[in-house]
């Protein structure tokens, strides 16, 4: 009797469950889910990464312990490193100073310069590899929607599109991926010049869509970020072409490409902040 | 009090740490053993609430529709509940089984969601080879975690 009462309580409560989520499914785009997703967020980002700040205790402790030991070494080659970075900062100056003053002579504005943001991926989902991410750097460090993510590749020294900016925290900030299905991004076939559209299949692959017929488009191409990108700086690396569909029926063909950042395991990205001067 | 490390670290494992214990982007999933371990071992309720917080945790930080998650751990928290005291879930066979189950049902039913909210045709109704491989993981993954959180007196 004991036990069917029980499970007469948990068939309510399944009841009840699955319509809150399902209503929740129901009114997603509507403004209070939104700030019910909010506040879920906050609440449990903030818990979670305190806890994960005191598990990372022990790491910052051992990392305190080598760094002792290798101080002395680092101390002498600092050293050197520092007298060499005076000599430069010397050269900086007097070339910063000639810079400013042909400014000046010609009447020219100032280049817009860039802030670098290095920010940690805290949150990634089991199988969100190529959907989302979290990281964590926010409002506090000047991040807003839709900002590039890019990653560096330290092999060859190339930077790489990793996704944009959508939602923005006090202390967090949401990147969505190139390759999430969600995302486009405006590409260009590097040998040929062709201005078409990359999609994301939540898969390492980008599919290239709106290439022409006559376009001359080859197995290992490169894809470039287009010139008609408002997020990200043109001629930045993105992927090869690996596959062509192609058929006299349609009228454009589509190109399957693998991105470069899959090559890479990054834990840290950077994301590009226009500097706006005060 | 448990129940809330519990949770933490659950949730430190499968988002915070994920990156690190990933291979090959592989990483197998945390949350739903957890809590078909909850419901074989402690019934449909306990398993239920949980899957629908562990859930709705995980809608929060991806970018899928919110109450996709939560919706699919409540369905697999109450049926691994339902199955609660009929097997035994120390066994390395029942685990195996009912995981491997579970996560089939759990991708399929997030492929269908898919499918029906937003028009996505490319993996409706069948596996992916990441989908696979992530629920060979999840399944080799199972026995150590029972026997932790057995030990631990969950």
């Amino acid at each position: 009797m004991y036990r069917r009462r029980k499970l007469r309580s948990g068939d309510v409560i399944f009841i009840v469950l699955v319509f809150i989520s399902f209503s929740f499914v129901i009114c997603r785009v509507t403004y209070p889910l939104k700030i019910i997703k909010t506040l879920v967020y906050r609440v449990t980002y903030q818990n979670l990464n305190l806890t994960s700040r005191a598990f990372r205790l022990v790491h910052i402790f051992t990392d305190i312990v080598k760094s002792t030991i290798h101080m002395y070494h680092d101390n002498v080659a600092y050293k050197q490193k520092n007298q060499e970075l005076i000599n430069n900062l010397n050269n900086y100056i007097e070339m910063s100073k000639e810079y400013n003053d042909l400014l000046s002579f010609l009447k020219l504005g100032k280049i817009r310069n860039v802030k670098s943001v290095f920010a940690e991926i805290s949150v990634i989902e089991p199988n969100g590899w190529y959907r989302c991410f979290i990281i964590n750097k926010g409002k506090s460090d000047g991040l807003y929607n839709e900002l590039p993510v890019l990653v560096f590749n330290s092999k060859n020294n190339t930077l790489y599109p990793v996704g944009k900016i959508i939602e923005t925290y006090d202390t967090s900030s949401k990147v969505v991926m190139i390759t999430n299905s969600i995302h486009t991004l405006p590409v260009e076939i590097k040998t040929s010049g062709i201005n078409c559209l990359a999609e994301g299949c939540n898969s390492n692959l980008l599919k290239i869509k709106y290439i022409p017929c006559s376009a001359d488009v080859k197995l290992g191409d490169e894809i470039i970020v287009s010139r008609l990108s408002t997020i990200f700086q043109k001629g930045i690396p993105v992927g090869t072409v690996i596959n062509i569909t192609d058929s006299k029926f349609m009228d454009f063909k589509t190109a399957v490409a693998e991105v470069y950042f899959e090559k890479i395991a990054f834990f840290r990205v950077i994301v590009f902040v226009p500097h706006t001067e005060k | 009090m448990r129940k809330i490390i519990f949770y933490n670290v659950l949730c430190l494992l499968q988002f915070f740490f994920s990156k690190y214990i990933s291979i090959y982007k592989i990483s197998p999933n945390f949350v739903l053993v957890a809590i078909i371990y909850i419901g074989l071992s402690r019934g449909i309720i306990y398993a239920e609430i949980m899957g629908f917080l562990l859930g709705l945790t995980w809608d929060a930080f991806s970018s899928e529709v919110f109450g996709m998650k939560a919706m699919m751990f409540t369905i697999v928290g109450y049926f691994s509940g339902k199955i609660h005291k009929k097997f035994d879930h120390r066994k390395i066979f029942t685990q195996f089984v009912v995981i491997s189950c579970a996560s089939i049902i759990y991708c399929l039913g997030t492929n269908l969601f898919y499918f029906i909210l937003m028009n996505n045709f490319n993996h409706v109704f069948f596996l992916t080879r990441l989908d696979l491989v992530n629920i060979l993981a999840t399944v080799f993954v199972a026995p150590p975690l029972f026997y932790i959180l057995d030990r631990v007196g969950l």
